[in-house]
């Protein structure tokens, strides 16, 4: 079957194509949840949008371009997946007001481009008249040929053609194959006959029916199942074996963000020390020089070093994203969640949370009860975002030793650092209990989840979101972080007395830290942690990077690492604090402006910061007595 | 008419079935409806599915035996008959295929049996029991 015969009643009729192209100018992306609508933008625009392989991943509607032969730049919307026009939940809403021209901010789009799941037309294409029904010139992409090949399934394209009156094409996004659909479609949208009468439909089911129709019609033959996605589900989804595959894959990541995670940012580690030693000989001034050495270079090369880690989370939580393990997953969690009065589809958003709480609260958009929404947003920031690994990794490293449990496989820094995540997921689950009974009490809704075929992960997408996270993470260590540090290394310099530096004590700095500790005393903190709590307000990796600048300007603790002087500072009881106050409390100040955006209110977020930050005090206390009553 | 298409097949297949087919695990309404039809008690082991479909190829004048979703055993095939839900949750269910007259499978289901697998319409949606539970079906034998 070829692909390229994208063609509709309209083939051909490039004659007048100057004209066209001057009236389409806005090109909106339209399809079901997970039919490759976002993989498509990223084909045609070179952009980076995240895709995975489970339904809801674009919740927003994002413009990108899109450069046609000659030169000419057409605007590409790619939006939220829907199941009809009916818009449900908040992100069927973006994608429904974007059609209808009534999102502000954003033109009506001139025509659509609609992306179904070529395997699965039988329910993506219920989706086609009510699109059609628009009225804009429209043209239809069938998504996925390579699957539909692969799995032995065909469609006349040309009769399907003429059934919906609109161009029809066979596409592969991932490939590409097919795709100068797209640009044939732009140069001839305006002269399109307009589209067939279609039927008024009134509901789903009288959709449905039509698309039957239409398939019958078009001599659609529906793919075979996908044998490997059975075999596959027979062991992910087994009564046993399944929940103990959920668990060994959850321990595996962590085992190997540390197992090896840590060579490599020991590598980093010497790279960078190297990098500082091989550069301070320039800088002559004394003083500049241990502003910049000591304090700035000293706070950003202790974060940096723990980007191999955080790309490692990323790349493992990629590869369970886009093969389609995640909505097995979510099966499998969804007992427990249901339990504790959480949505089904909750699920997701919160494992996203575990790279970030920030799209984590953008993701709860596909939950069509408000009340569930609300609730999910509210316990996100409890699951262990990446920004806490910097944290953990190097409490855990200079207090856990490295030991063997069970075997070579857990190892026991990776376990104590399973168990911080746990602590994070218990507390999400503790909350969502108390909210949905008290204040966002409401009725079960149905939860539906569809499970996609399996795929391999793309090397491209995996590789996309490491080149996205790396800059994110460098362009923080280089913003905030080196803000925050040359700050900290300049006030711990100040007031000058006659001429000299104060004692780092005796500091603007010191003095600050030392008014917090009446208030930290009690969870076993000193000054410097105290700093770092303080600085930690802005993003929580930024204490990493603070205590990194007071103790390479402290001349007491100079020639240690970071781990020795962090062990020089705390008792374990006191480490076993500050690892339990990093699991509660709500230092992001990019999740609270989200949770403000998001709910509309500043009820919300103010809520959950007081909450999340008494919590956090609380479990932090309690955990250093215990600890000191065993371990003394 | 889907309908109809199904327990004419069965017709002509259920006899060899009864043979051949390993007991399946009968459901919970299984048992109600065969003595409501008359089958000696020793028949009451057979696959679950020619309960259904005897039922149905039997005779067409007597009420369709039903059962709900969530007790339809994993692997057996089953048409839906009716929707029991709101109107919106039904909606709902509808945009992902579950509807009357569409052939359903049971699958794969989370620790517990909640929430279940089910395939339909070429694609895999889980759901969970409470919400399968206002969903009727008819067993069917599985299509050669």
């Amino acid at each position: 079957m070829s692909t390229r015969e994208c063609c509709g009643p309209s083939c051909g009729t490039g004659v007048l194509e100057g004209v066209a192209r001057k009236s389409i100018r806005t090109i909106a992306l339209v399809g079901p949840p997970n039919s490759g609508k976002t993989t498509l933008f990223n084909q045609l625009t070179g952009l980076h949008r995240k895709v995975a392989n489970f339904p809801g991943v674009t919740v927003e509607h994002f413009t990108g371009y899109l450069t046609l032969q000659d030169g000419e730049r057409v605007a590409l919307i790619d939006l939220p997946g829907i199941y009809s026009l009916n818009a449900k939940s908040e992100d069927e809403r973006v994608t429904v007001d974007v059609l209808r021209g009534q999102m502000t901010g954003i033109e009506r789009p001139d025509a659509i481009v609609l992306v179904v799941d070529s395997t699965n037309l039988g329910r993506h294409l219920a989706l086609a008249a009510p699109v059609i029904s628009l009225g804009l010139p429209t043209l239809v992409l069938l998504n996925m040929a390579d699957s539909l090949r692969a799995r032995e399934g065909h469609i006349d394209v040309l009769s399907l053609a003429r059934q919906l009156g609109t161009p029809v094409a066979l596409v592969s996004a991932v490939s590409g194959e097919g795709l100068d659909a797209v640009e044939r479609f732009i140069s001839s949208a305006m002269h399109q006959p307009q589209p067939a009468e279609l039927p008024l439909l009134h509901d789903i089911r009288e959709c449905r029916q039509w698309a039957e129709r239409i398939n019958l019609q078009s001599h659609y033959r529906k793919p075979l199942p996908p044998v490997w996605t059975r075999r596959l589900d027979a062991v992910y989804l087994h009564r046993l074996w399944g929940p103990l595959i959920f668990f060994l894959v959850v321990v595996a990541v962590f085992q190997t963000i540390f197992a090896a995670g840590q060579p490599i940012s020991r590598l980093l580690q010497d790279a960078l020390d190297y990098l500082g030693t091989a550069v301070s000989p320039y800088v002559h001034n004394a003083l500049i020089r241990s502003l910049l050495m000591d304090g700035a270079w000293n706070g950003v090369s202790a974060v940096l070093v723990f980007l191999p880690q955080i790309l490692l989370l990323f790349l493992l939580i990629g590869v369970l994203e886009d093969s389609g393990y995640l909505a097995r997953a979510a099966v499998i969690a969804d007992r427990t969640m249901s339990r504790f009065g959480l949505n089904g589809k909750a699920f997701i958003p919160l494992l996203s949370a575990y790279a970030c709480a920030v799209p984590a609260i953008m993701a709860t958009r596909t939950i069509e009860n408000k009340r569930d929404r609300l609730a999910t947003i509210m316990v996100a920031p409890f699951m262990t975002c990446s920004a806490r690994l910097p944290v953990y990794t190097m409490v855990i490293a200079a207090f856990v030793p490295d030991a063997r449990i069970a075997g070579v496989f857990f190892g026991s820094r990776a376990l104590a650092m399973l168990g911080l995540y746990v602590i994070g997921f218990l507390a999400a689950l503790f909350t969502a209990r108390v909210l949905k009974s008290s204040i966002l009490k409401s009725k079960d809704v149905p939860f539906l989840l569809e499970l996609p075929p399996y795929r391999w992960p793309t090397l491209r997408s995996l590789g996309m979101r490491l080149v996205d996270r790396t800059r994110a993470f460098v362009w923080r260590a280089g913003t905030v972080i080196l803000g925050v540090s040359l700050l900290l290394a300049m006030l711990t310099n100040l007031p000058l007395h006659h001429g000299q530096p104060p004692a780092i004590q005796d500091s603007i700095v010191g003095r600050i830290g030392h008014s917090l500790v009446p208030v930290i005393a009690p969870l076993g903190f000193n000054w410097k942690i105290g700093v770092g709590l303080l600085t930690s307000l802005a993003a929580r990796e930024v204490i990493v990077g603070t205590l990194g600048t007071l103790y390479g300007v402290d001349p007491q603790q100079h020639a240690m690492s970071l781990q020795q002087a962090l062990h020089s500072d705390l008792s374990l009881g006191g480490a076993a604090a500050l690892l339990i106050f990093f699991a509660f409390a709500m230092q992001c100040t990019s999740t609270l402006a989200v949770v403000r955006r998001e709910t509309n209110s500043w009820k919300w977020p103010a809520l959950q910061f007081t909450y999340m930050t008494v919590m956090a005090y609380g479990g932090a206390f309690v955990a250093k007595h215990l600890v000191d009553a065993f371990y003394r | 008419m889907i309908f109809r298409f199904a327990s004419r097949n069965l017709s002509s297949k259920a006899k060899n079935e009864t043979k051949t087919r390993p007991p399946a695990r009968a459901p919970k309404h299984a048992g109600q409806r065969r003595s409501a039809s008359g089958f000696p008690e020793s028949t009451a082991a057979g696959p679950a599915e020619v309960s259904g479909s005897q039922a149905g190829a039997n005779d067409s004048s007597r009420e369709i035996q039903l059962l709900p979703l969530s007790d339809l055993p994993q692997g057996v095939h089953a048409i839906i008959h009716e929707i029991h839900l709101a109107d919106s949750a039904a909606d709902q269910v509808m945009l992902f295929g579950f509807m009357s007259g569409v052939e359903i499978v049971s699958g794969q289901c989370g620790p517990g049996g909640d929430p279940r697998v089910y395939r339909l319409d070429g694609t895999e949606v889980a759901i969970r029991r409470a919400t399968a539970r206002h969903i009727l079906v008819r067993i069917v034998p599985e299509p050669a």
